[in-house]
């Protein structure tokens, strides 16, 4: 019955494969462009530190940064909480359909999601005309950090939903029965029952929210409009490597950055252990709606209209416009019909070739994250103790690191023979799949943590040999968590910007650089052509999203 | 049964992927030549034809935004370029490419005919040939009443949010005009450009990331509130091109004061180190060269050829400016230094 | 301690079944009643209406004759165990028990001393600071009970204290569960669907079927005279004749016919049921028989006696044989033999009328 003894097993060759990635395509990167920083003049030199640890803007910006990632997870957790309830607790109709449409968002690229408000909230938008047909003056949201703020609750409330209903949902609500039997009103009940067995999820929502809106670039830099008390951290890195062309501080300053969403996902993955532990497989406990009280009822009805309205609203302005912007009123085709004609116009990604290479790289780069996550999946679920959540936070390093410092650190180090990749294709696949493969790892890894180790033993003393265990127990278990990382890795590489912007040649354009490029060229044609190829991406990434749904055990966490 | 409806979905992934690579490119045989430019970068397309004609070769003319993007670009590419070649350099840009191997040696026969004054703004370099050169200045919107008549007016409480300019690290007519006010009011002294720059951020000058912006969606000409905005010293003789007869003088004009020293920029283009095509990419720099693209600039993108005495249209005559170039010695380092400081007053 | 009067409860889980139909019953201040059924009559949904987690359509809840129908779950003064035990996981045995009494904000030494108590009472006294998933499932059991009653509630209701046990364990924690309720004299309600458990602790006892109350009372008067043959059934009444009534007895073809008690005013179809206990076989020649015959169909060793089992029509059941000699062998027929004053008759299909005579 000793539980270490069967638990004991040799984990690491399954990190080989991530280290084979995570090595040459990150950490060396990284390491070269630290390195030039703190060697200036080719000798060993603390200076360009010292002038950035001793310039009062990196700490203002570094200050900035942390209070709007906390002032956004705040807001994504009092938003989520009590849609979280409701998921959890409450039958209804469409509820999985809304439940997807929630966290749509989340895996929208964030050039669309920019765009799509720029579209509701900009000049001449929906939310204007609202404000005109009831009287009241237009207000330009451009440029404020109310705007920025909405766009981070928009991608990343979902989180919270996601994964505190998955904790409520297998909560015994008896238990908070018990509480108001002992005297507990209804708030003390939740405080002193619910609440205590939430937190662990809501502490590892919280920690995954402030990591993506502490390294929120294309929502502040689109959106920001340019207004520098705006600016992220990471905004200053792309700002001092792409226009300042400064990279020693632009290394350093996502130094920093990195350690901090290091910080951030290391909490995370300690409350997700948490989470997953209290994991037991329990059936649902949910009632349906008319079972319910008034103020459930009402409570459900105002967060499926507001959360519906709020998560629709962008997306539904943006398909509007494509279908819109530069027709004389009505609806039209056009701007998607246009998109295959490339005749007579100069310097323009075929949108065609586009989508092709996107698709390439998101079938190429989520096959690699797929192996990759998976081997790694196995090396921090098996392992214990230290090496356990050191690996696991080595291993997710990748989200960690800003998309548009990888893209320049691989620049600045592949830039010389034999090993000058400048220009080839393996260096998106690299960077996509670099990216991609935490969402595979988060995948599979809760589904492998809450697999009895004992269950694939069985088998072997049964008789199968590894490779029959492997087929016969494991991957069928793994299958649904495993195709839905596949998924969630393809849509990440489907909109991934960052990192590609930098890496990309015309020849091997994706969807995103082709929309960024049309956007930035003056006209309404192009805006329409935007317009289209983010609808179209929106699209593709939703329906991959949507069978990620069908795909997932419905009751493990994980995001 | 999941098993295998589990692989038909893996399977579809590889062959997705696989039938996508082997979609390979099937231009037949022609060579391509691959020009790098910022985006407002425009030839007359029958010229470019006859070229292609010529030479037995595809033009592709790439656009990526602006004209430092370019070259920051083109800089990280060094030596593995993405194109064969780059046009759209200038005096403000082309320190920073000093010693990193972007360019090669060119040297064009017609290289002679143009003035030295323009050769030696860029230092009378070998690596790149100067195509054009240009001005940047206030422009006023004369429908606003009376123009300032000097750059201190700006940080004046009357002209209190009127301005408009560009961020100078995304644009360059941004960073040609801190080169201007750099070249004004000097580097020491009591009032330096610094503090100018300072009165102006108080003053609540708009910043904006390129030019487009300032001038087509900002500047009170074009829909916006603020009268003026940093353009070009053509902007006023296009305003007169683009009515397309409706105008017979511009509605905007330059404010040029007397004594003030207008920083001049002069764009060039040079043939990319590692092209497999150096030959053609110099045949192609020869034919920005040419008189008949020459006499064509004026048109196309509103700068100042670099050959003298071609005919020019009418409507050239409101571009016609008497301006000092500025005297400025720059280098890479003082050009960062300046940017830098520069972000430091107005970005922080 | 209190007296809990329950009225005319109605409750629906859709808008065609009802899940708990016209529910009335009392309580007597200080008594121990057993609220039984089969799964699914209703009987948790009562109890989590007396609790006020469950609103009730119609009817009412009275304790000590003040109606709770707008009390909220935490202002009743109701103590409850639950099926699932519902224990904190979170908390520690002893802040699981005290916790009824923090929210009543008793002052902490208070608290800490009444936790002892209960944990003496419940025999936990060293398990105060172990965290409750590291009990065993009987610990966990008494770590709930004293978290019930630590409060003092007037009434504490449990909802099938004894239902995740083993049957070895079960008789034993019955005896403890009884001794603990005794020596707390609180007003207590179990639900369960084992009517051993009602016997063994319950002074009073509800029987429940299909949403409905089937009768209720004392202990020994239910058990003695069910007012249906479902509630006989339950008490484990097993029935001798299933027939129609024909000149003053009731006769089933193939098994025989038994007297109706001539107070009665039975027509048409009647089960005669009776109590295993009050039965025995005999050989179909002797005098005692009650006219009631079946085949024997198995047999079974009991101390001196054998038990047989019996196939009375369709129907099959347990007597035993205490007649001198061998048992008789399988197939061949035996008479009942029974005190007619045990017997108890229903009529089929129509509202039962009376139970037996007394």
């Amino acid at each position: 019955m000793n539980a270490s003894w069967t638990r004991r097993r040799t984990t690491w060759p399954w990190a080989i494969p991530a280290l084979a990635l995570l090595g040459p395509f990150l950490l060396w990167p990284l390491g070269a462009m630290v390195w030039r920083a703190v060697t200036p003049d080719g000798s060993f030199s603390l200076g360009p530190l010292g002038d950035v640890v001793g310039d009062g803007y990196y700490w203002r910006r570094l200050g900035f940064t942390a209070g709007q990632a906390a002032a956004s997870t705040a807001l994504s957790v009092l938003v989520g909480l009590p849609a979280a309830y409701v998921f959890a607790r409450l039958r209804f109709p469409l509820r999985g359909f809304l439940l997807a449409l929630l966290t749509v968002p989340f895996v929208l690229p964030t050039l669309v999601v920019a765009i799509a408000f720029q579209q509701l909230v900009g000049p001449g938008g929906w939310l204007n005309d609202v404000l005109e047909a009831m009287g009241l003056d237009p207000i330009r949201p451009l440029g404020t950090l109310g705007i920025i703020l909405a766009a981070h609750v928009f991608y990343n409330v979902s989180i919270v939903i996601r994964l505190v209903a998955a904790v409520w949902r297998n909560l015994d609500p008896r238990t908070e029965e018990a509480a108001r039997l002992l005297g507990a009103g209804p708030l003390a009940a939740f405080r002193a029952v619910t609440l205590p067995a939430l937190t662990p999820a809501i502490l590892s929502a919280a920690a995954l929210v402030f990591t993506f809106t502490f390294t929120s670039f294309g929502v502040v830099l689109i959106l920001g409009a340019g207004n520098p008390d705006l600016d992220t951290l990471e905004v200053v890195v792309y700002r001092l490597a792409t226009r300042l062309v400064d990279l020693p501080a632009a290394a350093l300053v996502s130094t920093i950055q990195i350690g901090a969403t290091i910080t951030a996902l290391t909490l995370y993955s300690y409350f997700q252990r948490g989470a997953t532990r209290s994991l037991t497989l329990r059936g649902e406990r949910s009632r349906r709606l008319r079972e319910a009280g008034w103020g459930q009822r009402l409570l459900a009805f105002l967060v499926v209209v507001a959360l519906g309205v709020f998560i629709v609203a962008p997306m539904a302005a943006l398909v509007h416009s494509a279908f819109t912007v530069g027709a004389s009123d009505v609806a039209t085709l056009e701007n998607f019909t246009s998109l295959f004609d490339d005749t007579g116009r100069q310097s323009f990604i075929p949108p065609l070739d586009a989508v092709r290479w996107s698709l390439t790289f998101a079938a190429g780069s989520a096959a690699l994250a797929t192996v990759v996550g998976l081997a790694s999946a196995r090396a921090i679920a098996y392992s214990r103790g230290a090496f356990g959540a050191l690996g696991d936070g080595l291993l997710m390093l990748p989200l960690t690191v800003p998309a548009v410092v990888l893209g320049f650190g691989y620049l600045v180090t592949f830039n010389r023979d034999p090993y000058d990749l400048r220009g080839s294709l393996w260096l998106v696949f690299a960077a996509h799949a670099l990216v991609a493969y935490p969402f595979v790892v988060r995948s599979v890894l809760s589904t492998l943590r809450a697999v009895d180790p004992r269950v694939p033993e069985a088998a072997r003393m049964l008789g199968a040999s590894s490779w029959t265990v492997w087929w016969s127990v494991e991957f069928p278990i793994l299958r649904r968590p495993l195709l839905a990382g596949a998924l969630f890795a393809f849509a990440v590489s489907l909109g991934e910007f960052g990192a590609t912007v930098l890496l990309q040649r015309r020849e091997f354009a994706t969807l995103p650089i082709a929309i960024f490029d049309a956007l930035s060229k003056p006209g309404e044609a192009n805006l329409g052509h935007a317009l289209a190829m983010s609808t179209l991406l929106m699209a593709v990434t939703a329906a991959a999203f949507l069978l990620i749904e069908r795909l997932r055990y419905r009751d493990t966490t994980g995001f | 049964m999941r098993t295998i409806r589990t692989l038909i979905i893996l399977v579809c992934f590889a062959s997705v992927g696989l039938l996508v690579l082997s979609c390979g490119d099937d231009d037949g045989g022609q060579p391509t030549l691959v020009v790098l430019t910022h985006s407002s970068f425009d030839i007359d397309r029958e010229l470019v034809a006859r070229f292609e004609q010529e030479h037995h070769v595809t033009v592709d003319i790439r656009k990526g935004g602006d004209a430092n993007e370019v070259v920051n670009r083109a800089l990280l590419n060094a030596g593995n370029p993405e194109g064969d070649v780059l046009y759209g350099i200038d005096n403000l840009t082309l320190p920073r490419t000093v010693g990193k191997g972007l360019f090669e040696e060119y040297t064009s026969t017609l290289r002679d005919r143009i003035p030295s004054d323009v050769r030696a703004g860029l230092g009378d370099s070998r690596e790149v040939t100067p195509i054009d050169y240009g001005y940047v200045a206030l422009n006023f919107d004369r429908a606003k009443g009376t123009a300032p008549s000097r750059l201190e007016d700006l940080t004046n409480a009357a002209w209190r949010g009127k301005l408009v300019v560009e961020d100078p690290t995304t644009s360059s007519p941004g960073l040609q005009f801190l080169a201007t006010t750099v070249a004004q009011f000097g580097e020491t002294g009591s009032y330096t450009w610094k503090d100018y720059w300072r009165d102006l951020r108080a003053n609540d000058v708009l910043v904006v990331d390129g030019w487009d912006a300032a001038y087509n969606t900002y500047f009170s000409r074009n829909g916006g509130d603020r009268p003026v905005v940093v353009s070009y010293t053509t902007s006023p003789a296009a305003e007169v091109f683009f009515s397309e007869g409706k105008l017979s003088e511009p509605p905007t004009s330059n404010v040029i004061p007397a004594g003030t020293k207008l920083f001049r920029q002069v764009e060039a283009a040079g043939v990319l180190r590692g092209t497999k095509q150096p030959e053609l990419a110099g045949q192609f720099i020869d034919f920005l060269l040419s008189d008949d693209v020459q006499a064509h600039i004026p048109e196309t993108m509103f700068v100042y050829p670099v050959m003298p005495g071609l005919a020019t249209p009418d409507w050239w005559q409101w571009a016609k400016v008497d301006v000092q170039p500025a005297a400025l010695s720059v280098d890479g380092p003082t050009i960062e230094r300046w940017v830098r400081e520069w972000t430091d007053i107005m970005r922080r | 301690m209190a007296s809990l009067v329950v009225e005319g409860l109605y409750r629906s889980f859709s808008d065609e079944v009802l899940a708990v139909e016209n529910v009335s019953f009392e309580v007597p201040d200080g008594h121990i009643a057993a609220l039984i059924g089969p799964s699914g009559a209703g009987k948790t949904s009562v109890l989590r209406m007396i609790a006020g987690l469950d609103e009730p359509n119609l009817g009412d809840v009275r304790l000590d004759g003040h109606s709770l129908r707008r009390v909220k779950p935490h202002r009743r003064g109701i103590g409850m165990m639950f099926q699932e035990l519902a224990l904190f996981p979170h908390m520690n045995v002893e802040d699981n028990v005290m916790f009824g009494l923090r929210m009543a904000k008793w002052p902490k030494p208070a608290r800490r001393e009444r936790a002892e108590e209960m944990l003496a009472l419940v025999g936990l006294t060293a398990f105060a600071t172990r965290r409750v998933d590291e009990l065993s499932g009987g610990e966990r059991q008494r770590v709930a009970l004293a978290r019930a009653l630590a409060p003092q509630p007037g009434l504490l209701l449990l909802d099938e204290p004894l239902g995740a046990i083993d049957e070895e364990r079960k008789r034993w924690l019955r005896n403890e569960l009884r001794a603990v309720l005794r020596s707390v004299q609180t007003t207590a309600l179990i639900v369960s669907h084992d009517i051993r458990d009602a016997v063994a602790i319950a002074d009073d006892v509800v029987v429940m079927d299909a949403g409905r109350v089937l009768q209720s009372g004392p202990l020994a008067t239910v058990v003695a005279y069910p007012i249906t043959a479902e509630a006989a059934a339950m008490f484990g009444y097993v029935t001798l004749i299933a027939g129609e009534v024909r000149e003053r007895g009731v006769f089933e073809q193939g098994v025989g016919s038994l007297p109706l008690p001539p107070e009665l005013r039975l027509t048409g179809r009647v089960r005669v049921m009776a109590h295993p206990s009050s039965l025995r076989a005999v050989p179909t020649s002797a005098g005692e028989s009650s006219g009631v015959t079946g085949l024997v169909s198995g047999t079974q060793p009991d101390g001196p006696t054998q038990l047989l089992k019996i196939m009375v029509g369709t129907r099959q059941l347990l007597a035993r044989w205490a007649w001198e000699g061998s048992a008789p062998s399988t197939g061949s027929q035996v008479a009942l033999a029974v005190r007619s004053d045990t017997l108890r008759f229903y009529a089929v299909s129509t509202q039962p009328v009376l139970s037996g005579a007394s």
